[in-house]
Order: structure tokens, then sequence, then C-alpha cells
């Protein structure tokens, strides 16, 4: 009985480790990539950024993104979007010193109402810039919740430099890493 | 021991709070009000609509989520003050239309010109995901009705859920859906929403 009920949770331990979808073919696939300065908020470190797909409606609407730290910021960038409407949802961090980190987790959410912040409507495959920002915590009162504010980041690194960091990334990918060398020339 | 049932007590009292944030509009089952009150009959609609399965996320362990995830809460108040739409502040919601996307409603209201100061519609009750709706509309009522008609309170969204019009349409069919009593459609005086100007 015992060993049964083992070898149920096993199956539903990896059973939760395979629910994302592999993609095998980008042809139909763009890529979209952003840039966030949080040195003005409490993390110093991003885990994660998600992109949210809000048309057209799907039961899986949230994209894991690549997050590097580059040039003073997080680039973060996904190569998996379908056409559709898509914003930068999320971003979470921790404040670390070396290799130790607090165990608050600063999450920024941009939430699901409103145009105006990491957005693109993809309407044919290739490559979207979302956006660079900078995130600025703003005052609260002591019993009120955490809140930031989001401006443009007029310092940020340019469209080129990102791409060149996201290409060394999609050699794997050859249609993926010819769209970006196709927009990097149109960048000239 | 006794300091600890206290505590309690207090999250008890603060988890059931937090439940109460909407001080609905009393629904009303006929014409008939009392001398301070009106009935207002109405619709709010969102187009295109929410999708409960692929918008909307339910959780097991949210007390109310059902009520809040069916539900519209437009602010209603005499005076016109916008809601906050930075945090929830509960004292915008205490006089609040809480209706079903959609479907006519029938409430009764304070007997005094009515704003509309803004509402919001969750997607998601634990994560506090909501849609933020503007106000700045108002209805009057007409010395002598006992019942209004304020029209249909329109919204429509892009794919982002940024509000980009709202129109006031006159459905007066919808009347006669709402009267379940066999009362008379003819006893509510239409007097459509306002724009704030």
């Amino acid at each position: 009985m015992l060993k049964r009920l083992v070898s149920v949770f096993l199956v539903m331990l990896l059973g939760a480790c395979a629910t994302g979808t592999v993609i095998k073919d980008f042809t139909d696939r763009s890529v979209g990539y952003g840039w966030l300065n949080i040195k003005e908020v409490g993390a110093n470190q991003l885990h994660d950024v998600y992109i949210y797909q809000f048309r057209p409606q799907i039961a899986a609407p949230y994209y894991v993104t690549t997050v590097k730290e580059f040039k003073n910021g997080f680039l973060y960038y996904s190569m998996v979007l379908p056409n559709g409407s898509h914003k930068t949802l999320s971003a979470s961090g921790q404040r670390c010193l070396a290799l130790l980190c607090t165990n608050t987790t600063y999450k920024y959410s941009f939430g699901k109402q409103g145009d105006d912040v990491g957005t693109v409507v993809i309407k044919a495959p290739g490559v979207y810039y979302l956006g660079a920002y900078k995130l600025k915590e703003v005052k609260t009162g002591f019993f009120e919740q955490d809140k930031f504010e989001v401006a443009t980041d007029a310092n940020a690194p340019s469209k080129r430099e990102m791409l060149e960091e996201i290409l060394k990334d999609a050699q794997q990918i050859p249609v993926l890493a010819e769209r970006i060398k196709r927009e990097l020339a149109q960048l000239q | 021991m006794r300091s600890m049932k206290g505590i309690l007590l207090l999250l008890v009292c603060l988890a059931l709070q937090a439940c109460a944030v909407f001080k609905p509009l009393p629904v009303a089952t006929d014409l008939q009000a009392g001398d301070a009150e009106v009935v207002v009959i109405g619709k709010i609609e969102l187009v295109p609509p929410l999708n409960p399965e692929l918008e909307q996320r339910t959780h097991w362990n949210v007390v109310g989520e059902k009520r809040m995830l069916d539900h519209v809460f437009i602010a209603t108040g005499g005076e016109y003050r916008p809601v906050t739409t930075s945090r929830h502040d509960r004292a915008d919601f205490q006089n609040t239309l809480e209706v079903a996307w959609g479907a006519p409603f029938i409430v009764k209201a304070p007997r005094r010109r009515t704003f509309l100061n803004g509402g919001v519609a969750y997607l998601n009750a634990m994560q506090q995901e909501r849609l933020w709706l503007p106000g700045g509309y108002y209805f009057d009522v007409p010395n002598d009705a006992a019942a209004v008609y304020i029209g249909t309170l329109r919204y429509f969204r892009n794919d982002f859920n940024t509000i980009t019009r709202v129109e006031i349409v006159d459905e007066r069919k919808d009347i006669a859906s709402v009267l379940m009593t066999g009362a008379s459609s003819s006893k509510v005086r239409p007097s459509l929403l306002q724009r704030v100007r």
C-alpha cells in the first residue's frame, strides 16, 4: 500500500515537472525583449520576468523569460511569443550581497490593465521590443503595501546592444537568429 | 492564554472585515421603496465580456471568491468623488452597486442625485488582480418617481483591458425582465445616466 502511494506521489511530482510545452518549430514564434533598471527598488537581483498573453485568450498565457544581468539592469527576453497581444506582467527578485540573499522576495507587478508599460501586439513573426523601464519605490504609509512607479529609462542600453546579447543564445535556432540579424541590420 | 484568545478574536474580526469591503445597495423585489429611497433599474456591460474560464483565476481557499469574481462593483454616492485606483479604499464602496455583468439589476438607492464614481471587477481575488472602471456619471430622481430606469452603462476595453470608451444605452426592454411581481413598467420613470461635466 505504502509503495503504491509513494509511486503515485512520484508520478504526480514528475507530471508537475512536465507541464511546460516544448516548442520545436519557431517559424510562427517571435522574440520579445525588454530591459529593467531596478536600482531604486528593494530587489537588486531578478529571478524571473513574466510576459502575459492577453489575446488570443489561452489556457496557459504566462511566458517565462530568460533574465540576464546586463548593462546596469536586467535584460529579459522570450523567443516563443505567438502572434497576439502581450505585456510584461511582472518581475520578481531578491536583495543579495554576493551569494547571500535576504529571504524577502520582491514582486513588481505591472498589472493586467493598461497598455502603457511593456506591451506589444504581434501580427507577424519577428523581433519585438517591449521597452526599457526604470522601477522606482514610492513612499507609503506604515500599514500600506509597498508601491513602485515605472518610467522609461533614457540611460538604458541600446536595442542593438540587447539584440547582440540575445543573438548569442539564439544561434541554436537558425530561424530566430536570422530574424535577429535582420532586425540588427535594420537598426543601422 | 487570555491574550492569545484576544489576538485570535482580533484576527477573526480582521478576516471578516476583509469580506465586508463592499456595502451593497439592497436588491429590490418590486417597485415599493421607502420615503427616502428610490428603486433603480439598469445594467452594466463590458465589451468584449470577461471570459471566466480564461481570464479569471479561482482558488479553493479564498472566502467569498465567487461573489468577487461574478460581480462588478460600482461605487455610488451623493457627490462626485472618483474612486482611488492606486489602492482599494473601503470608504469609496459604502453604497456599492453590486451586480452581475450584463444582467439587468433592480436595487434600492437613497433618493437623491446619485453619482457613479467608478468601479472594480476582479480577475483573481487572491492576487487582488482587478480591472478599474471609470466613473463620472450620475442620475437624477424626479420628484414623483418611485422607480427610475438609468440605462445600460457599457464599457468597451482594448486587448490590454484599458477602458477605451463608455456608452449609455437606452434598453427599456430590460425593465420588464426585472419586474417579477407583475408591476407595470409604466411606473418606472426613465432617468438615463448623464456624464459629469
